[in-house]
């Protein structure tokens, strides 16, 4: 058992499971800092959202890692482990093959159109969030820790608009792989016009709704 | 024993806790659980209506096993899944039936209807091949009175396990599963949302 990587919601594991030889383990650790029935409670709904929302994905056709067990008891979820490397690394590596790059970007797009039509909003979409799977080179959405579902047009062009935050401040020349990005998405994505509608007034006013009036 | 596919049990994870009094590290930690499960294909079975009567009935002629329905399984890692979150809801107290092994093939099932998922995933009177899931020994060796045992009640003939999916039947296993609205219909996807299914099952 290895420690892969910790946050201040979960660490993260490397173990085995019995028939797979490896699997990720995701544990919600405690938070001495919040009350503990409180803690208990928050882990809990937010171990079984995110297995339930990895379920889903899997389901309307996107790469995401299999869930394997969830204990809500103590806070786990079991889950594949995915061989391949983030879509930051690649990104970073292939900065100067335009080609590959554009492929990629597609892919990205095709697989959140699908993502969206299932009302699933990742929430955390980030180039660290995503993975390149070894050898079929398919688009891993990882880590839907922060993912629900929501039908809102409003939701999704969040995701979108937080997607565009975290690629301009990671890679150089975003607005080329973004562009690639958004164009196979809002060819895929049911009600293109209003999420694109809604996309730019977000851009206007930011993540957050303004709550004022 | 070539005719038996094993099942491992893993023991569950057990985060380090800095401020747990124990100085027991996770590694040492006991299982209480078997190890793992000896999987029995027997097919050409006659006599399924007499096993399910025995298996209600809790005769004590039967040796600890359960008795699973090929058509819905469609790999060993799904069996692994259903032991594996059977015996933690065993050790959480979370049982919805009454023993470990009932509890196994409840966790199979996706449904939350105890007589229904016995129903579909257990013996029925006219099943003709039939998984036994046996567990292992303490020391996670074959029980050989146990087989033996199960060979002399079973009427049937005793085959390799190793072709799971060539027993499925994808058909019903969609259906039970619902899995006739997802996008990838390929057999590893299958698996994984199977799981996920069972992982998941009962929680909201």
């Amino acid at each position: 058992m290895t420690l892969l990587s910790q946050g201040a919601e979960a660490r993260v594991f490397k173990t085995s499971f019995g028939l797979k030889e490896v699997c990720i383990v995701k544990e919600r650790f405690r938070k001495t800092y919040r009350h503990p029935v409180l803690d208990e409670k928050l882990s809990k709904r937010r171990t079984i959202l995110e297995a339930r929302c990895l379920v889903r994905a899997k389901k309307c056709g996107i790469d995401a890692p299999a869930v394997y067990l969830v204990d809500p008891v103590k806070s786990l979820i079991y889950m594949e482990f995915v061989e391949g490397e983030t879509m930051k690394a690649f990104f970073n590596r292939e900065l100067n093959d335009h080609a590959k790059r554009n492929e990629i970007s597609t892919k990205i797009g095709t697989s959140l159109a699908k993502l969206h039509n299932a009302d699933v909003v990742h929430g955390d979409l980030t180039t660290s969030n995503m993975m390149l799977r070894a050898g079929t080179e398919s688009v891993v959405f990882i880590d839907f820790g922060l993912s629900f579902v929501s039908n809102l047009t409003e939701d999704k062009a969040v995701d979108l608009y937080v997607l565009e935050r975290a690629l301009a401040s990671t890679h150089p020349q975003s607005h080329v792989l973004l562009d690639a990005i958004l164009a196979s998405y809002f060819k895929d994505v049911k009600d293109s016009k209003q999420v694109l509608k809604k996309l730019e007034d977000v851009r206007l006013r930011g993540r957050k709704r303004d709550q004022t009036g | 024993m070539e005719n038996i596919t094993q099942i491992p049990v893993p023991s569950l994870f057990n985060p380090y806790d800095p401020n747990a009094a124990s100085t027991e590290t996770p590694a040492e930690a006991k299982n209480g659980h078997p190890s793992v499960f000896y999987a029995l294909l027997f097919q050409n079975v006659s006599n399924a209506k007499e096993l399910k009567a025995k298996v209600i009935a809790g005769d004590p002629e039967l040796p600890q096993c359960v008795m699973v329905n090929p058509a819905l399984v469609l790999s060993s890692f799904q069996l692994q899944t259903a032991c594996s979150r059977a015996y933690m809801n065993q050790a959480q107290n979370n049982m919805k039936t009454k023993t470990i092994l009932s509890e196994i093939l409840f966790s199979l099932s996706p449904s939350l209807n105890i007589a229904e998922s016995m129903k579909l995933f257990g013996l029925s009177d006219n099943s003709n091949s039939i998984f036994v899931l046996v567990p292992s020994a303490d020391d996670a060796s074959v029980d050989e009175t146990t087989i033996n045992k199960l060979k002399n009640l079973v009427q049937g003939d005793l085959s390799p396990a190793h072709s799971f999916s060539d027993l499925t039947d994808l058909k019903l296993l969609k259906k039970v599963y619902k899995l006739n609205d997802a996008v990838d219909q390929s057999n590893t996807v299958l698996e994984d949302l199977i799981v996920g299914g069972i992982a998941t099952k009962g929680f909201l």
